[in-house]
């Protein structure tokens, strides 16, 4: 223990010498400030390239489209670009500071025969940060999906080291379980991304400005989540003019509308999708069918508003909700709420801040029986919220150091579980402890050059996690027993963790079209999700750390090699990592989590571990567009209590995951896609044997996911015919073939008597989808 | 109240086969399943009612053999409580060893050792000492819900006891028979039962609690109900043996047992009523 702490300091006081590294040149310098934004529509341009041609440096723009660069008084050649876009180049004078606030345009030919310039597409091969995956929403849309329903996850899953479960939204990172996804809306985290099941997300495209996913060394500013983040940027809305856009499709319909407020000073975006399944119930013969209801919607709200040159003010806000109900005696709806306000401050050319102030609730009813004259039904409801306040700045030093810092805090509420009964019930009110919780993290991070080739980005995080009263807090015994009751009163202390969380990311380019990376992160995570499924359902649970329960505490260790082709026409990359997991929750055999006020004493607490490489090719350029992706890796978790402590496969490692995506441009009318997964199939435990006890036939069984379902693998294709667009409107028809070839993938196998032959048993496998056709008809008023 | 929990997925899917939203595809497979040694499996059983007590030894075989499961023969079978009065089984058929003189007492602690080839296995019970009786069973007609057509089913009434945790199973029969649904049933999903009713007083607690039982009766059949007070143990036992029995979740294992890991099956001590009517 001596030795950790001893090694600790040691890490920080070269972390803060790092930190504290400015390179002098021994000139006067300037600053050159300002934001891009697209000129069509007025969006902030993320990630967009600002660079000095004499220098070979430059720097690009943050989530809110504001750049800084600080450099040597003289003269220069300035390139703002972005890909997709038309590049801007100025000649500057630098003697004094500069502000430039952009519009790129969007480049006019419609086939992607622009030659992309090194600087705008090097940024897999050049910037420190490595495991991390953007989406372009613009390119995902022509990927075939699943009732023409364009989800953001399903897309993120065809990219290495992203393994996704059909039927089930959870997705899993690097061998991390799904609730150890930090998802992120407008910086709000949302607790359960997924409808009807997890068939679709929760994210509706049309409303997606930007999508990035970091896999492994993921930076400083994020927290609370072991595996991974995915930080999803709503759009800002058309601060230029009205526009409205929709699609209407096999299930649902979309419609958006975005205005400016102020012309180039404020805009607003309303963003809607419902889904009409209800609808063939209607047409049912059934009574009880012709009654049921079975929707969900997305409402995304956005407005954002420039104060000044030096204050922005955003508001945004997500509402959605499953609605299920059968007949009049069993509903069931879920949803989440997210509200997110932000307040951007420059307090001058080199210092940005944002402030942040969140709200996010997840909460689920279900009501059982109850017609009104019996008034005998009862209601079941459960929730999670969270509130938040944040501070994160931004300091361009120069352009050499890009330092970030920042604080936030958080309270969460749980209400696990509470019976409402009506008046004629026969059943008794009933309420599980609500449980609350603090949280608070610091960091600091430093993006640097060191040198020509050489780039480092230190990151320092210091989390801390309170549990706080009010309520009566259990502890227990290894077998389950409570040993100790003790009564907390409001925002007394329960249990308190913290540590520090250091993240490490290094940079040496080989040369123009290449670089070897490395990174080291340690995540904390102090809310654990507890489930009947490993993909997750509605009714899952969150659980704060406790005095039962301690944090998960991830490690990774990864290194990769990133090589461009053909002037980064191709990109390609190969990481390898391995990932140590600690205090991972399993269950007890036979756990009851079910409305369990003890659900803490029912767990399990083990390691896992997980290593793997992750080989990725991408086209940019050309008709034909895509990507192939490659993941072997290895997932296993040792518990105490499960198989006399031996490892065993998490249920979600998959040996071998292969994706293709392809896209062909064939012309300005015609585009066709298609996409094919192969994966080795979930790891699961299988029956060794059966026997007889209560005149039923019963399983037998020995060690945990010995077994593998067999492989998954399944072809998309997609064909999208753009009509003759004008000024004012342009539309597309879009037909998608899910499973072309009709692979009946396992969903499930289960074990029963056989049909026919009662003396003997046989195995069913169930696969859900065959081949599913979609067409989707999407409109744009301009 | 409904004892079976409403199986919310199941509706949905079902919800969502409906709407043709899912194509669900059922397919017989044949998998390469291990094998492992056959394992003993105890079924034994002391109540209230005189005895005698019957305790079935049997082993397991491989999921593709046949269901026959061969009995362990040859074993000593000991049953004894914590008063010292001690009872050693004698086989009366193959692998089927019944009591001579023990008498199942509510409240007393009961252990069962079995010695076989070797190795022994050992199990306590607590048979229950909160007990109450049936209070009525009626039969009535029930207009079609989701839950179940419209028809004549059984309810069985009783007064919980307020304050202490009660674990119940019910067990009907009709005609004699312990009735178990036709799963080749047009509607086996809906309809599956394997006469395992479980429920605790959870919400229930202190109530006057009321058992839907699902099986649909005709005029004329006669049903009998027993109602058993069984301890923790057994319920989680019985709960976890329905796990194993059918779908088995997402870890599927062996029911928790009261002999931990040397045996399969269980030792159950149980307090049981009885009551039965004819359907008129």
């Amino acid at each position: 223990m001596q030795q950790m702490i001893r090694r600790k300091s040691k890490n920080i006081g070269l972390l803060f010498f790092c930190l504290t590294t400015v390179f002098s040149f021994g000139q006067e310098k300037f600053t050159i400030s300002g934001t891009l934004k697209d000129a069509g529509n007025g969006e902030d341009l993320i990630g967009a390239s600002i660079s000095v041609e004499e220098l070979k440096t430059g720097t690009t723009t943050n989530v809110y489209g504001f750049y800084s660069l600080t450099i040597p008084e003289g003269s220069y050649t300035l390139s703002f670009s972005y890909i997709g876009y038309e590049t801007i180049k100025k000649e500057v004078v630098l003697d004094q500071d500069l502000k430039f606030d952009l519009e790129l345009n969007v480049t006019s030919t419609q086939l992607s025969e622009v030659v992309i310039s090194a600087e705008q597409t090097d940024q897999n091969v050049r910037s420190t940060q490595m495991s991390v995956n953007k989406i372009d929403v613009k390119e995902a849309q022509a990927i075939p999906v699943i009732f023409g329903e364009q989800d953001v996850i399903k897309t993120i899953t065809l990219l290495p080291g992203i393994k996704s479960s059909e039927g089930g939204g959870g997705f899993f990172i690097r061998g991390g379980s799904a609730d150890q996804n930090l998802i992120l809306l407008d910086e709000a985290p949302v607790y359960n991304a997924s409808h009807l099941l997890g068939f679709f997300s929760v994210f509706n495209s049309d409303a997606i400005k930007d999508l990035s996913v970091y896999k492994g060394h993921i930076p400083a500013q994020y927290g609370g989540r072991a595996s991974s983040v995915l930080d999803i940027k709503m759009k800002d809305g058309n601060s230029k003019k009205f526009n409205a856009s929709g699609g209407v499709g096999l299930i649902s319909s979309r419609l958006t509308l975005e205005a400016p407020i102020v012309k180039d000073k404020g805009s607003f975006i309303v963003s809607g999708r419902r889904t009409y399944l209800d609808l063939f119930l209607n047409l049912s013969k059934n009574e009880d069918l012709k009654n049921s209801i079975l929707y969900f919607y997305d409402l995304n709200l956005k407005a954002n508003y420039k104060l000044s040159d030096k204050d922005r003010l955003y508001v945004s806000g997500y509402f959605g909700r499953d609605k299920f109900g059968f007949s009049d005696v069993f509903g069931f709806d879920w949803g989440n709420t997210t509200t997110t306000l932000r307040w951007n401050h420059l307090f001058n050319d080199k210092l940005f801040l944002n402030t942040t102030a969140l709200f996010s609730d997840y909460n689920y009813v279900v009501e059982i029986g109850g017609s009104d004259e019996k008034n005998d039904g009862f209601k079941i409801t459960s929730s999670i919220q969270d509130i938040s306040l944040k501070e994160d700045f931004t300091y361009f030093l120069n352009t050499s150091n890009t330092i970030k810092f920042g604080l936030s805090a958080a309270y969460h509420t749980f209400l696990p579980g509470e019976i409402a009964p009506e008046a004629n019930s026969g059943i008794n009110r009933a309420e599980l402890q609500d449980k609350y919780a603090l949280d608070g993290a610091v960091y600091l991070a430093n993006d640097m050059k060191l040198s020509e080739s050489f780039n480092m980005n230190l990151g320092l995080r210091y989390s801390y996690f309170a549990q706080v009263g009010p309520g009566d807090i259990f502890s227990y015994d290894t077998s389950g027993e409570i040993v100790d009751v003790q009564t907390y009163s409001d925002f007394e202390l329960v249990k308190s963790y913290g540590g520090l969380e250091p993240r490490i990311g290094l940079t040496y380019t080989l040369d123009e079209q290449s670089s070897v990376k490395a990174s080291y992160g340690r995540n904390r995570q102090y809310l654990h999700l507890i489930s009947n499924s490993s993909t997750g359902t509605p009714i899952d649970l969150w659980i704060p750390s406790s005095n039962n329960v301690r944090p998960q505490i991830a490690d990774q260790y990864a290194t990769g090699y990133y090589r461009n082709f053909k002037d980064d026409g191709y990109e390609s990359s190969l990481e390898i990592y391995y990932k140590n997991m600690l205090n991972q929750i399993d269950y007890k055999t036979g756990a009851n989590l079910v409305f369990n006020e003890n659900v803490e004493s029912q767990l399990l607490f083990g390691r896992g571990y997980s290593y793997g490489a992750e080989f990725y090719l991408k086209k940019n350029v050309g008709q034909l567009n895509g990507w192939i992706s490659y993941t072997w890796s290895k997932t296993e978790r040792e518990f105490d209590d499960i198989d006399h402590g031996d490892p065993y496969p998490a249920n979600w490692d998959r040996t071998h995951d292969m994706t293709l995506v392809g896209i062909y441009e064939l012309n300005k009318k015609w585009t066709f896609s298609g996409t094919f997964v192969f994966r080795t199939g979930n790891a699961v435990t299988y029956p060794v044997g059966k026997y007889e006890a209560e005149g039923q036939i019963v399983n037998l069984y020995s060690g945990r996911n010995n077994d593998r379902y067999p492989d998954y693998h399944r072809l998309d294709l997609g064909i999208t015919k753009k009509f003759r667009s004008t000024d004012k409107f342009e539309s597309s028809l879009n037909l998608s073939v899910y499973n072309v070839y009709g692979r009946k993938n396992p969903f499930s196998i289960t074990f029963r008597e056989a049909e026919g032959d009662p003396s003997r048993t046989e195995a069913v496998k169930i696969a859900l989808f065959s081949v599913i056709p979609s067409l989707t008809y999407n409109f744009k008023f301009k | 109240m409904e004892i079976r929990k409403p199986k919310i997925f199941q509706k949905i899917i079902l919800l969502l086969v409906a709407t043709g939203l899912l194509f669900s595809c059922e397919e017989v497979i044949e998998l390469d399943l291990d094998r492992v040694d056959p394992r003993m499996v105890v079924e034994a059983n002391i109540s209230n009612q005189p005895g005698p007590y019957t305790v079935r030894l049997s082993e397991t075989t491989d999921f593709y053999d046949e269901n026959n499961f061969n009995p362990r023969v040859g074993a000593e079978v000991i049953l004894y409580d914590e008063l010292g009065n001690r009872d050693t089984l004698w086989e009366v058929t193959p692998g089927h060893y019944q009591t001579t003189s023990i008498r199942g007492m509510v409240g007393l602690n009961y252990t069962l050792e079995i010695h076989h080839e070797g190795k022994t296995y050992t199990a306590s019970s607590k048979m229950p000492d909160q007990f109450n009786p049936i209070d009525s069973l009626i039969v009535a007609y029930e207009e079609e819900s989701i839950f179940r057509d419209a028809g004549y089913y059984a309810k069985v009434t009783t007064q919980d006891p307020e304050g202490v945790d009660n674990y119940y199973r019910l067990k009907i029969f009709v005609n004699d028979k312990v009735f178990i649904f036709n799963q080749d049933d047009a509607d086996a999903d809906e309809y599956e039962d394997n006469n395992m009713y479980l429920a605790t007083d959870q919400f229930t607690d202190g109530r006057y609690v009321d058992f839907d039982l699902s099986p649909p009766l005709k005029i004329g059949d006669k049903v009998k109900v027993e109602l058993y007070h069984i301890n923790q143990g057994t319920y989680d036992y019985y709960r976890t043996l329905l796990e194993a029995a059918g779908l088995g979740g997402l870890a599927p294992a062996n029911p928790i047992s009261n002999f931990g890991e040397q045996a399969l099956g269980n030792f159950n001590a149980y307090v049981v009523f009885a009551d039965s009517t004819v359907v008129q």
